[in-house]
């Protein structure tokens, strides 16, 4: 399938989904006006990839700062990653932060509660 | 459809389900039942987003609130090194005018011996000039003027 690149912007993260090296990121700072339109094609790739996935899937995030719409978009994507996770796929969530940054890791901890699937917290 | 309810496509979508199926009515007792678990648990679900969504709402203003205060620090501390730089650029104002105060002054004194200068030079001028006529033009004068001076005529 085609890989998916976005380059970062002012107010838009960075996005890697190369399913042929198995990189999976999203970094950067995540405050777009249009949440669902910055997000919608992440989540379809993700849709067509949940198709026929690698045997072992790690997905990172690595955030300093994102609205609330953004939020919530985020855990749709989550969602999509659980789903692949309950169809029997090896899926793993890593949540980078910057180790003195105590509210984005409050933020992890806050989705690692609410999802059913492996979520690490990596402060770094 | 609204940029709100755009955000929550599945829990709309069962709220719309859930809302045509309650119009129908003809349900039966148990179809009733498993409806009503569905929406309890859906609701649940949302619950836990909402949950979710608000603590990191204000996580996320804090981190804002942080960032803004940190601003205000650092431009307290721009402000006083401005401050600072501006009492620099009026020690070294003043300085400049002073000097270039000492500098007038050296110029006119420097003009002035200039002046002394020409007017000693051409008065010495003047009297070697008239030496130089009494000792080799008119030597005769100088000769009966010396002879006057000492009495011997």
């Amino acid at each position: 399938m085609r890989n998916l690149v976005i380059e970062p912007t002012s107010k838009t993260p960075k996005v890697i989904l190369n399913a042929d090296l198995g990189i999976f990121e999203i970094t950067g700072r995540s405050i777009p006006e249009d949440a669902i339109g910055f997000y919608r094609k992440i989540l379809d790739w993700i849709e067509e990839y949940g198709k026929s996935p690698l045997p072992d899937t790690s997905f990172k995030f690595q955030l300093e700062y994102f609205n609330t719409s953004s939020s919530k978009c985020l855990l749709d994507i989550f969602r999509k990653l659980e789903r692949m996770h309950k169809n029997g796929h090896k899926v793993t969530i890593r949540w980078h932060y910057d180790a003195d940054d105590e509210d984005m890791a409050e933020t992890g901890q806050d989705y690692q509660a609410l999802l059913d699937v492996p979520f690490e917290l990596v402060p770094v | 459809m609204s940029q709100q309810t755009q955000y929550f496509t599945e829990e709309t979508a069962f709220l719309a389900e859930a809302r045509s199926r309650a119009e129908q009515g003809n349900l039966s007792p148990q179809e009733w039942r498993e409806a009503y678990e569905a929406i309890i648990n859906n609701y649940e679900k949302l619950l836990k987003i909402v949950e979710v969504l608000t603590n990191q709402a204000t996580h996320l203003e804090n981190k804002l609130e942080k960032a803004r205060a940190q601003l205000e620090l650092q431009k307290k501390a721009l402000s006083s090194e401005v401050e600072g730089l501006e009492k620099q650029i009026q020690v070294q104002q003043k300085e400049v005018h002073k000097r270039a105060k000492e500098r007038d002054i050296l110029y006119d004194r420097m003009g002035k011996t200039r002046m002394m200068l020409i007017v000693i030079l051409t008065a010495l001028i003047v009297v070697v000039g008239f030496m130089m006529y009494y000792l080799f033009i008119d030597t005769d004068r100088m000769i009966r003027f010396v002879k006057e001076v000492r009495g011997l005529e």
